[in-house]
């Protein structure tokens, strides 16, 4: 879990081309300047990521890290 | 049918027909619309073109109803787009997200004949439709719409709103309302946004004045707005591209009508070899759009989640196609193409309303802006790979399972086979060498889209996106087209489509979009490029694919 928040907060940093540190998990992506279309960039990434399949809107309906963190964790664990 | 409906509305160039280009160009001119071609359509249930047939209607296959359509387009865009694909618009996001009720009920109102207004559209914000402000917060509306098709006369309203003041892609939702269930008093029309063409067309707007909403006006889940107008209008970016080409059909055939009847320079103004080279060229480019129309219409059936890319690829290659031909047929023309009565005065009012093609809809710059965040996954996941597409996107004709609404998807995740044609026509044995020579040039393309589309870094993909970055989806859109006309040909079963002229021709027009080539065509093409477009002329023939019988 801490380190996927870790990962997608590396992830949404190197979008914006920012320091992790800059960026916090409870701001919504769309307050960043992550419009609807990044979602799929988003998406594919994390798909590379955890080798899994999912809606190209994951990141629209969980929209700050902390949501996406939780949500992911939440499938991968499954069995 | 096309057939039926061509002779429904009979002879466009016969004086005496009182639904003929005379009578079009004169209710242009009252900027009315063509009130007794609208009972005609009313006659024939041209509604029913656009509901699906198990709600009743005769929307089986969007390549059909593309081609039903185009024999509207080739006489007036007006009742093209004022008649019926205004309702067709705003159709596709019930089919797409609306309940069993709202779909029943929809479909019955449009057996009826009443239109239904899209409304969605704000001019302060054009296509960034996620800034939409007009505001549905507890089911009661405020705002205003504006430049909408229809939005006095339709009896209901397919409404765009903003459902949560969040920044974000889940703030939106549609709603389906009969204007009988508003308070008169807390909805008022704009008056009409006067415009460059399409004047007959009621081009209005409402402002709403906290107007309460029936309970289940919603379509879909609350907040799901944007997905819902990003899977539908698919099909109508596809579609409306698709019946539009019968304007260019209609550009060539006044050309024609003009070349052959006068005589320049001691001949026959249809015998210099550069009046015959752009009328050829007009031809390949009606071919190579109806080409890329049909097989993404194909592949919205038979491949729904994959078609998001050549959707909006479609928009934007047709749209620039079909205006750069009739742009240029204007040239032979002279000054006969801004005379506005005449024999050759329909072919004004179609450059004029043709304009709004270019951003109507979706603008070009939007559908590439689409698609260029999507490149990098498609580097990635499928161009290497180079999977075959299926045949039956390419089989005109042929049958096709019912639009899947439901399998429409916001994004290919990385998915395309269309763009792997090219690559597979190398492999052919016998192949004409002239043709294999143009392939290549596809096939390398896609191979350099691939390395560069791999190196853009996420940041290049957005709003800010250069127009170098964009010149990647804007490519891939020449790959795609070219792949649609290549796999026709190669699934021709006879005939003039499975002769290779046609497909070197449109491959050769596709050229100049990768910086490639010219665009040119030799004149050994053009020659029998003419021959075929001069006998069709004779037949009363379609200049498209399938050319199928009209009247005149």
């Amino acid at each position: 879990m801490d380190d996927l928040h870790k990962w997608l907060t590396h992830l949404v940093a190197s979008y914006l081309e920012k320091d992790p540190d800059e960026i916090s998990g409870s701001v919504s992506l769309a307050t960043y300047g992550l419009d609807s279309v990044y979602a799929f960039v988003m998406c594919g990434d994390i798909e590379d990521h955890l080798d899994v399949r999912l809606e190209p809107t994951v990141a629209w309906d969980y929209e700050t890290i902390d949501a996406l963190a939780d949500h992911l964790s939440s499938l991968v664990e499954q069995p | 049918m096309p057939e039926a409906l061509e002779h429904l509305l009979g002879d466009p160039w016969d004086p005496a027909n009182p639904l003929g280009y005379a009578e079009i160009v004169a209710a242009d001119e009252r900027q009315e619309m063509f009130a007794e071609a609208e009972q005609r359509l009313d006659a024939y249930g041209m509604n029913a073109e656009f509901v699906p047939v198990e709600y009743g209607g005769r929307f089986s296959t969007l390549d059909r109803l593309a081609r039903v359509m185009r024999a509207v387009w080739r006489r007036d865009p007006c009742l093209g787009l004022g008649y019926g694909a205004s309702s067709f618009i705003a159709s596709v996001n019930v089919w797409a997200a609306g309940s069993s009720e709202q779909r029943t009920a929809f479909a019955k109102h449009l057996l009826a004949d009443r239109k239904i207004a899209s409304v969605y559209h704000e001019l302060a914000h054009g296509n960034d439709f996620a800034r939409a402000e007009l505001a549905a917060y507890g089911m009661r509306l405020n705002g205003r719409k504006e430049v909408v098709t229809n939005a006095q006369r339709a009896d209901s309203l397919v409404i765009f709103a903003r459902t949560s003041p969040d920044p974000g892609s889940r703030s939106h939702s549609q709603f389906l309302v009969d204007k009988a269930d508003l308070p008169q008093d807390r909805m008022a029309y704009l008056p009409r946004f006067p415009s460059m063409g399409m004047r007959g067309v009621q081009l209005g707007g409402v402002v709403f004045t906290d107007c309460p909403i029936p309970d289940d006006a919603m379509i879909g889940m609350p907040g799901r707005g944007i997905e819902t107008a990003l899977r539908s209008f698919q099909l109508t970016r596809t579609a409306l591209p698709s019946m539009i080409i019968g304007v260019l059909d209609t550009g060539l055939r006044t050309a024609l009508r003009f070349t052959t009847g006068r005589r320049l320079y001691g001949r026959a103004a249809a015998d210099i070899p550069y009046v015959r080279a752009i009328v050829a060229e007009a031809f390949a480019d009606l071919l190579l759009c109806d080409a890329f129309c049909t097989v993404t219409a194909r592949t919205l059936h038979r491949l729904p989640g994959l078609a998001s890319v050549p959707a909006s690829l479609v928009k934007y290659v047709v749209s620039q196609q079909l205006i750069d031909a009739m742009n240029r047929l204007s040239s032979v023309l002279g000054a006969h193409f801004y005379i506005r009565d005449g024999d050759h005065a329909i072919f004004q009012k179609l450059l004029r309303d043709l304009a709004v093609i270019g951003f109507g809809h979706a603008a070009r710059v939007a559908c590439l802006a689409t698609v260029l965040p999507q490149t990098p996954l498609l580097a990635q996941r499928s161009w290497p790979a180079a999977e075959q597409p299926p045949d039956a996107i390419f089989q005109l004709g042929t049958e096709l399972p019912p639009l899947p609404f439901d399998a429409l998807a916001v994004s290919a995740s990385g998915r395309d086979t269309l763009s792997a044609v090219p690559r597979s026509m190398l492999d052919e044995t016998g192949l004409d060498p002239e043709l294999r020579r143009l392939a290549a040039l596809f096939a390398t393309e896609l191979r350099e889209l691939t390395s560069e589309a791999g190196d853009l870094r996420p940041m290049e993909t957005g709003v800010g996106a250069s127009p170098e970055a964009l010149a990647i989806p804007a490519r891939l859109a020449a790959v795609l087209a070219a792949s649609a006309c290549l796999g026709v040909w190669r699934h021709a079963e006879g005939g003039f489509l499975a002769d290779p002229t046609w497909v070197v021709a449109a491959l050769t027009r596709l050229t100049a979009r990768i910086g490639k080539g010219d665009g040119h065509l030799p004149a050994p093409l053009t020659r029998r490029l003419m021959s075929e477009l001069l006998t069709r002329h004779e037949d009363s023939r379609g200049f498209d694919l399938t050319a199928g019988s009209i009247a005149g």
